[in-house]
């Protein structure tokens, strides 16, 4: 491995912050002439716009995997019994659920052309727990 | 609603600490160049170590430099090398072309030959190297510990927890002798900038 020069250590050894508390770095920046609580604003106002930006791309994202999923309940064969079921499904998907369960939906429904009641209780099943777990993970 | 994980932690994120400790590292990673403008903190297309940060943040924000935290579950050390690649592009850009570089990139390619053009350049390089380094070495006299710390960065040890080892220093004590340098740093600063001229 190449041998760090003087420079380039002494330059890492003063730009590495940890063990440096936030008010010291602070006064450091403010000896530098930067405005401390400035800064501050812009990064927040950088993480309002981001926040908005992905929330948004989100709820695009959710929505148009739903339409995917909703076309291709619609193309496959529902046995008789399990009609029900299949709009407790659309129900489940239409709502609240995570990336998680519409990734699990859209994969089971890829999978087959048919389902019975018992391929659609199963799927419930799974939809529920995945909710579930995700929310757990949320805390 | 269950959200995208990345947006959570994001969410969650210490904005201001992350914010600050990008900067002060983002001006730090600026003085090992030495820029047209003689100053670490004007780089070229009128950017400032505080806008490299920003810029970072941004980036992250907005899926420019997607972070995935399963990978990389260090957000902190994600954006550093943002930081990091942005600084060398800016380096390397056209704004920037006609200017040296400070000497550990250019002087340790023992097996390769330079052309004339590197060579001066390094030879530059090692003046300037050597100016600062004795500088320091005058500034830190009669300071045993940062004499220490001067001699290791000489050896190309500078990670705390290295430092730790070699010298027997335990990593609090190591983390003091930041502090003592950081105590230095406006003069440190000042001779940084002086030597960028």
């Amino acid at each position: 491995m190449k041998k760090k020069g003087f420079i380039e250590c002494l330059t890492d050894f003063m730009g590495d912050s940890e063990g440096l508390t936030q008010e010291k770095i602070a006064s450091e920046l403010e000896e530098l002439g930067i405005d401390t609580a400035e800064l501050t604003a812009a990064a927040d106002e950088i993480a309002r716009r981001g926040s908005a930006a992905r929330r948004l791309a989100w709820r695009d994202q959710a929505k148009a995997r739903r339409a995917e999923i909703e076309d291709m309940l619609k193309s496959k064969q529902i046995g008789k019994a399990a009609l029900d079921l299949k709009d407790k499904v659309r129900e489940i998907l239409m709502g609240s659920y995570g990336q998680g369960a519409l990734s699990h939906a859209e994969a089971y429904f890829r999978k087959r052309d048919s389902f019975s009641k018992n391929d659609l209780e199963s799927l419930i099943e799974d939809l529920e727990d995945l909710n579930l777990l995700e929310k757990e993970k949320d805390g | 609603m269950v959200q995208d994980r990345v947006l959570d932690l994001l969410e969650s994120a210490d904005w201001k600490d992350i914010i600050f400790r990008l900067t002060h590292y983002a001006f730090w990673k600026a003085c090992r160049y030495a820029w047209k403008s003689g100053s670490a903190d004007q780089l070229p297309g009128g950017k400032t170590p505080q806008d490299m940060a920003l810029d970072a943040i941004e980036k992250v924000w907005m899926g420019v430099r997607e972070w995935d935290p399963d990978k990389y579950p260090n957000l902190y050390t994600h954006l550093k090398w943002i930081v990091d690649s942005d600084i060398d592009h800016l380096f390397t850009s056209k704004e920037h072309e006609k200017t040296r570089r400070m000497p550990e990139t250019t002087f340790d390619r023992a097996s390769e030959t330079p052309n004339p053009e590197e060579h001066l350049i390094a030879g530059e390089n090692k003046t300037y190297e050597d100016d600062i380094r004795d500088e320091l070495y005058a500034m830190v006299e009669g300071d045993e510990d940062l004499e220490t710390l001067m001699l290791y960065f000489d050896e190309g040890i500078d990670k705390p927890q290295d430092l730790a080892e070699q010298t027997g220093w335990d990593v609090t004590k190591a983390n003091n002798v930041k502090k003592k340098l950081f105590r230095k740093a406006a003069k440190l600063k000042d001779l940084i900038r002086k030597g960028e001229k």
